[in-house]
């Protein structure tokens, strides 16, 4: 489904993504873990064809994104970690915006709208995005993505400024959508839900994956706690240390 | 004084400057910076307000100069005199108060700004003078057309200086006064954009104002003192009634009167101010979604990305403003002048410009939501095509509006005819090089769709260009007797000047092509 070979990205001398190969199968929830600035963004973003690899080569769905890049989109879902909704439409008229440029059935569409908004306690719909807060734009990007079910679906923090019950909802619906067969790709930085979520994850940091394995495995390699493994491949410092210091 | 001081350092007059997700994408960018400088914080509301000043100044001294005129040739005749002057203050001081109103609605409603600055250790009454001054701030605009106006009639039929400029503080006190209690007792319930499109509306009602003196200028004076008409229709305003002239009334209870009113609504406003200044903003009846969703679209039937940004014509005001000011400007020319090429040429010339605008303001906005953008499956000449369409036809569209008028009041100008290729031409080129400008040199504030140096390349380019081809044009049709090597030189500018035109719009449209797909 998501496969990626020797995927590289350089800002001028900055070596963001560093040759790394990734490899998600059909149906399976994948997390991306790492620290802020790590490439996870970067990764995604190449992935996803919104940012063209320095090198290496991407295949989502069988197909290669150099040559496909606007059918992979079609098929695919996107909800980046910054929700920007124009903010002069209003949030009916996003949703409309979508359904136009997919060409998807709006009357099929407006009944899966419906009920996404009813899960997330959606009921702004008449005013505009540039007047909503984070988390409200946030909900109503993942409507736009979660009402057309893609077969893969790419999640950059998505539970970053939703509330309790709606980030319940969502991983719960990420999940009832692996077991139907999409594919999950998922950054988080809360490492409970790559633990309860995820089928396998991979740490990436300085651009370079530094373990990949399903979190059972990576447990009983390091005999120790997803946060434990996750800050020992990952800090520089003690902790300890650090707040002492404060 | 210090925690307002610090306000106004820090936060500026912040309504009017950028807010939301590109203010967060602006700051990111900012803070962003590697080269590791750090600059001083700069006083943002002296940056806002010496802006304003400088732009706001030259239109005063032209509306002084204006008014001084009419008035000293009204000197003879000082009860038209009076009268015209009291029109012109209530109608100026009518502008200001809606203004106000309109800001200081939601200035004292609690906004997210208002809402941040009540967790700070800062007193209710500083947010309240803050507040104000937001609001006055926006009408240092308005205030200048007040004053220029009041001067010219002060000099131009020699009032007492000292008596007068007492008259006019209290005048624009009261008014100060009477806006501010408006605007906390209607606080919460003006939206952010109702304000913005209120006073591009003031703006525009100000600037016909003056176009409307400069017409007054030219007409016999005698003429105006003996057409009932005209006195009749300004008399309305000299009426004892009118409040918005007391201040200026040979009644001495009429002035006590607006003594005592400002002191008393100062008062009121006071205690008002304590009780329900920066209360929750007022939202209309909420829509159910199915409701909601149940609305008439034409998204499909238009092109999402076309469906999309004709939407943001109709909701951003600035829009509406760079699209009314060359179309009503037009019309005015043509109503002053003897044929439609009067109204055309200037028209086009202040349009090419605005399309520019137009056409970057649509870029730079769908560049703002680029991260959602680059996700959607579509090619980026799709996105692009709008950008460039909209602002050329709608142009085009006012350009022949203008010529039906002119064509209902017998004022067409068969020779007009020759404008219209070439104002496609123009807004085409515009479009070209206001699209590229927004994404390569972008403006610092979310409302600036370009930086300032693109901003003077691109209103060299297209007024200049418009400028050398019209001008030839109007020179040869429309002056009789034209020696031989003027006629030449005519021809030559223009044929020039399309040459250029054709090329440089080829150059931009290739540069955008390849820009939009870098990006």
């Amino acid at each position: 489904m998501i496969r990626a070979v020797g995927l590289t990205k350089k800002f001028g001398d900055f070596i963001a993504v560093d040759g790394i190969n990734l490899n998600v199968n059909q149906g399976e929830v994948f997390g991306f873990l790492g620290p802020n600035g790590a490439g996870k963004t970067t990764t995604i973003k190449m992935l996803t064809g919104t940012l063209k690899p320095t090198a290496g080569s991407i295949e989502i769905l069988g197909m290669d994104m150099k040559n496909y890049p606007i059918e992979i989109k079609r098929r695919i879902g996107v909800a980046p970690d910054e929700p920007r909704i124009y903010e002069h439409l209003k949030g009916y008229e996003f949703l409309e915006f979508i359904i136009s440029i997919y060409k998807l059935d709006k009357t099929e569409m407006k009944v899966k709208i419906e009920e996404l908004c009813d899960a997330f306690e959606v009921d702004y719909l008449d005013k505009l995005a540039g007047e909503m807060s984070h988390g409200m734009r946030q909900k109503l990007m993942l409507i736009s993505v979660l009402m057309r079910k893609p077969e893969v679906l790419f999640m950059d923090e998505p539970t970053v400024g939703l509330d309790a019950k709606s980030a319940k909802i969502l991983k719960e619906l990420l999940m009832k959508y692996a077991r139907e067969g999409t594919t999950v790709f998922m950054t988080t930085h809360i490492l409970e839900i790559a633990e309860k979520m995820c089928d396998r994850i991979a740490i990436i940091n300085k651009g370079q994956i530094i373990a990949e394995a399903s979190v059972s495995e990576l447990k009983e390699k390091y005999r120790a706690s997803l946060e434990d493994i996750f800050l020992s491949l990952t800090a520089t410092n003690d902790i300890k240390d650090i707040v002492d210091s404060l | 004084m210090r925690e307002l001081s610090i306000l106004l350092k820090y936060l500026g007059f912040s309504i009017f400057q950028e807010t939301g997700q590109a203010a967060q994408a602006s700051n990111s960018r900012r803070f962003g910076r590697r080269d590791g400088k750090r600059r001083g914080t700069k006083n943002r509301a002296m940056q806002y307000i010496t802006i304003l000043l400088l732009s706001s100044l030259p239109m005063a001294i032209f509306v002084f100069v204006s008014n001084y005129k009419v008035y000293s040739t009204l000197t003879r005749f000082p009860q038209v005199a009076g009268v015209f002057f009291n029109t012109t203050i209530s109608m100026f001081s009518l502008f200001y108060i809606v203004g106000f109103i309109g800001t200081g609605m939601y200035s004292f409603s609690r906004t997210d700004e208002i809402e941040l600055l009540l967790t700070l250790p800062i007193k209710t009454s500083t947010l309240t003078i803050y507040s104000l001054l937001l609001s006055l701030s926006s009408q240092l605009f308005t205030l200048s057309f007040f004053i220029g106006s009041a001067l010219g009639y002060m000099f131009g039929v020699h009032e007492p200086a000292l008596i007068f400029i007492l008259r006019t503080l209290l005048q624009l006190y009261f008014i100060t006064a009477l806006s501010a209690l408006f605007s906390v007792l209607g606080g919460g319930m003006s939206s952010k954009s109702l304000v913005r499109k209120l006073n591009v509306f003031m703006t525009l009602a100000l600037v016909f104002v003056y176009f409307g003196f400069t017409y007054v200028e030219g007409i016999n004076v005698e003429e105006l003192g003996e057409n009932a008409n005209i006195v009749r229709w300004l008399s309305f305003t000299n009426s004892k009634y009118n409040i918005l002239s007391w201040a200026y009334s040979d009644s001495n209870i009429l002035v006590a009167l607006t003594v005592v009113l400002s002191i008393s609504i100062t008062v009121l406003f006071w205690y008002m101010s304590n009780k329900v200044a920066f209360e929750n903003v007022q939202r209309k009846y909420k829509k159910q979604n199915s409701e909601v969703m149940k609305k008439q679209s034409y998204a499909s039937l238009f092109g999402g990305f076309v469906w999309k940004d004709l939407k943001l014509l109709v909701r951003n005001e600035q829009f509406i403003f760079l699209l009314l000011y060359p179309f009503v400007f037009g019309i005015f020319m043509m109503f002053v002048s003897a044929s439609s090429i009067s109204s055309i040429m200037p028209f086009v010339v202040i349009a090419v410009f605005y399309c520019a605008m137009e056409a970057g303001m649509l870029t730079s906005s769908e560049m703002q939501s680029k991260e959602l953008l680059f996700t959607l499956p579509v090619k980026r000449s799709a996105m692009i095509l709008p950008k460039i369409t909209i602002p050329v036809l709608i142009n085009i569209a006012l350009f022949l509006l203008i010529d039906v008028i002119a064509l209902l009041f017998n004022k067409f100008d068969k020779v007009a005819l020759i404008f219209i290729p070439i104002s496609i031409l123009l807004f085409a080129l515009s479009a070209f090089i206001g699209a590229y400008y927004s994404i390569t040199k972008p403006g610092k504030a979310k409302r600036q769709p370009f930086s300032n140096t693109a901003t003077f390349i691109i209103e060299g380019i297209t007024i200049g260009l418009a400028f050398a081809i019209l001008f030839p044009i109007t020179m040869l049709f429309e002056t009789p007797n034209l020696k031989n090597w003027q006629e030449i030189t005519c021809w030559l500018v223009m044929v020039g000047s399309i040459i250029a035109s054709i090329l440089l719009s080829y150059f931009y449209y290739r540069k955008l092509k390849k820009v939009i797909e870098v990006e």
